[in-house]
């Protein structure tokens, strides 16, 4: 499950990255785009703040077909203090433009690959 | 103005030998090296390389942790901004905020603990002495 999890990671991060180029973030004198996997950073008490932090929270296994069906959950967290210039007044409308932006890297087409080819089987048919 | 700078340099060697005096320690600062270009350690794939830099003098504001319920020790740590002028310099930091902002913790005594917070004491404009928060170790669990 690890190559699904760097998969998912790096589509979406190149996703979001596409969509927002100015949403980065400064690690270890690195920068790159605003998000990261917590379980693949060094252990911090100190939260990042405008960008999104991936966690793997869930695994569930499904082995009554006749392959094993593999489930993950990931959470993926973010927040903002606001622009400082700005008192933190904007926090809320730069929330929202995170809440926008990690939407349209979800809803980015192709979602369901294995689910098209079977509409694909159907038309056929 | 020099008036100025000697008394902040005065004030520099006076905590100096304070921190000497109070039996100043040493302390290593872990600091991992500048994140590689590609994705791998993103990945988790490859880990970066940890450097050591001595800390000395520095004292520890009390022999024991503070310890409040439910949440990690904490301990408060003096140290010479002579000593931290020293790695700034020699490691090209802009700044002694940047250099602790990037440390990985503190190793005390085999245990590495945890930068929660560095601020500076200021006389005549010059630091010269910071007071690190660190906290015990988190777990590292995923």
């Amino acid at each position: 499950m690890q190559n699904a999890k760097d998969t998912f990671y790096v589509t979406l991060q190149s996703r979001l990255a596409v969509i927002n180029p100015t949403r980065t973030i400064v690690l270890r004198g690195m920068d790159r785009p605003g998000m990261l996997v917590e379980e693949n950073e060094l252990p911090s008490a100190v939260v990042p703040l405008n960008s999104f932090r991936l966690q793997w929270t869930g695994l569930q296994v499904n082995s009554e077909g006749p392959l094993p069906m593999v489930t993950m959950e990931c959470s993926i967290q973010y927040a903002t203090d606001g622009t400082t210039g700005n008192g933190g007044m904007d926090r809320g409308r730069l929330l929202a433009g995170m809440d926008a932006e990690l939407a349209s890297a979800l809803g980015t087409e192709p979602q369901m690959a294995g689910k098209k080819i079977i509409q694909r089987q159907v038309q056929t048919l | 103005m020099s008036d100025l700078v000697n008394r902040g340099s005065a004030a520099l060697r006076a905590a100096d030998v304070l921190l000497r005096a109070m039996g100043g320690r040493s302390v290593m600062l872990r600091i991992p090296a500048p994140a590689a270009a590609d994705v791998t350690e993103q990945l988790g794939i490859a880990t970066p390389a940890f450097q050591d830099m001595p800390l000395k003098p520095v004292v520890f504001r009390k022999a024991w942790a503070t310890v409040d319920e439910n949440k990690a020790a904490k301990w408060e740590m003096l140290v010479s901004a002579s000593a931290v002028e020293g790695v700034v310099g020699s490691l090209k930091y802009d700044s002694a905020s940047a250099l602790f902002a990037s440390a990985f913790g503190v190793l005390s005594d085999d245990e590495l603990l945890e930068i929660e917070s560095a601020t500076e004491e200021q006389a005549f404009g010059q630091p010269y002495v910071y007071r690190l928060v660190l906290r015990a170790p988190l777990v590292q669990m995923v």
